[in-house]
């Protein structure tokens, strides 16, 4: 039962984890920009608001297995909830990692800046991956 | 850890060697910025700098063992296995030429000779070889062998300044951000004032610069041409 319950708050929580992690990284990285570069501020604060998707993703997905937690859904939640939350938390907090990086070298180089974001952009696609088959699994976890 | 991102993202981009023509940061500013780390990271940081950049006026005083020694006990104090390995090969090619310098003046019994690193005792057995038999894997390092044996010092520390540049900028690119990274773009730092500082174009280039800006500042240009159209 408390598996069940740690399963249907575990993808906010955890998802919520990554994007601090992710969300904290990037931007000491947009932070370290500031100081060098004379224009280009915004985009540097926007890429480092990235990570923070993961937990929007992981809201939803505890709205969708939101039910009363009885013994029979309870594995079917902890399953659920918790992998997709680990998937969200190691997506965000590399995707910090990746988005610091493209502030770094878009700083050297801005007309790369779009191309740059292309690793950061691929580890989204993941968390997407993660939250969207959620979804779907949550269908037949029994109510 | 986290003090890594701002810093590594504040430091300005350093071009190629080839391609510098002034320092992209000053020393003041650049001390400034690295205030954001941890004294214990300044510390190891000054204890890098120290061994890569030694002071030639302590050294010359110290017997070829007693620098060896103060050397591999420097080593030891240093946390980063990345770093000691970078240093390490810098101190192993100081050998190497250190070593070649000396045959060239007449060393001829290769057990007096105290060195560092892989190479010391491959040196040793191989001291009667034109190149101590490592032609093959030290190409680069021939080559700055060469340029001292013709005489050329400037064009060999131009060639070691860049093998060490790429070396240490491939260090950088490898460990992201980290201390290491940190460490290896203060070396790069430095060898790209060196180079500066003893590149006569670069030098011409910067006194024409600062004397045409001081020109401009003061009426003197204006008198000068004045006079010329007075004549």
């Amino acid at each position: 039962m408390m598996l069940g319950w740690a399963g249907l708050y575990g993808p906010m929580a955890l998802g919520a984890i990554g994007s601090i992690i992710g969300c904290a990284i990037a931007g000491q990285a947009a932070c370290g920009a500031l100081l060098e570069t004379e224009t280009g501020h915004g985009r540097y604060i926007g890429i480092s608001a990235m990570p923070s998707s993961q937990a929007i993703y992981g809201i939803v997905v505890m709205f969708a297995l939101n039910r009363t937690v009885t013994p029979d859904n309870a594995p079917g939640l902890a399953a659920i909830g918790l992998l997709c939350g680990l998937a969200l938390l190691f997506s965000a907090a590399h995707q910090g990692r990746a988005c610091a990086a493209a502030i770094n070298v878009s700083k050297i180089r801005p007309e790369i800046f779009g191309m740059s974001l292309a690793p950061a952009a691929i580890v989204e696609g993941f968390a997407v991956f993660a939250f969207i088959f959620a979804l779907v699994i949550s269908a037949g976890v029994p109510a | 850890m986290s003090q890594y991102y701002t810093l590594l993202t504040s430091l300005p981009h350093l071009p190629v060697l080839d391609k510098s023509r002034q320092l992209p940061i000053s020393r003041l500013a650049l001390e400034r910025r690295l205030s954001m780390l941890s004294e214990t990271d300044c510390a190891q940081l000054g204890a890098i700098e120290a061994l890569y950049f030694p002071d030639y006026s302590v050294l010359s005083d110290l017997a070829d063992r007693e620098v060896v020694q103060a050397w591999q006990s420097a080593l030891l104090s240093l946390e980063s296995d990345v770093l000691k390995e970078r240093i390490g090969y810098q101190l192993e090619i100081r050998t190497l030429l250190a070593a070649l310098r000396y045959r060239d003046a007449g060393g001829k019994n290769p057990d007096q000779f105290i060195g560092f690193g892989r190479w010391h005792s491959f040196i040793k057995n191989h001291w009667f070889e034109s190149f101590f038999g490592m032609d093959e894997f030290q190409p680069q390092i021939q080559k700055i062998a060469r340029y001292l044996k013709e005489n050329r010092p400037g064009h060999a520390d131009k060639l070691l300044d860049q093998m060490l540049w790429q070396d240490l900028f491939y260090c950088e690119k490898q460990h992201g951000f980290s201390f290491s990274a940190v460490a290896c773009y203060v070396l790069r730092w430095g060898v790209v004032s060196r180079y500066l500082s003893a590149d006569p174009d670069a030098a011409l280039i910067k006194f024409d610069d600062v004397t045409h800006s001081l020109l401009m500042k003061t009426t003197f240009i204006d008198d000068l041409n004045q006079e010329s159209l007075n004549r």
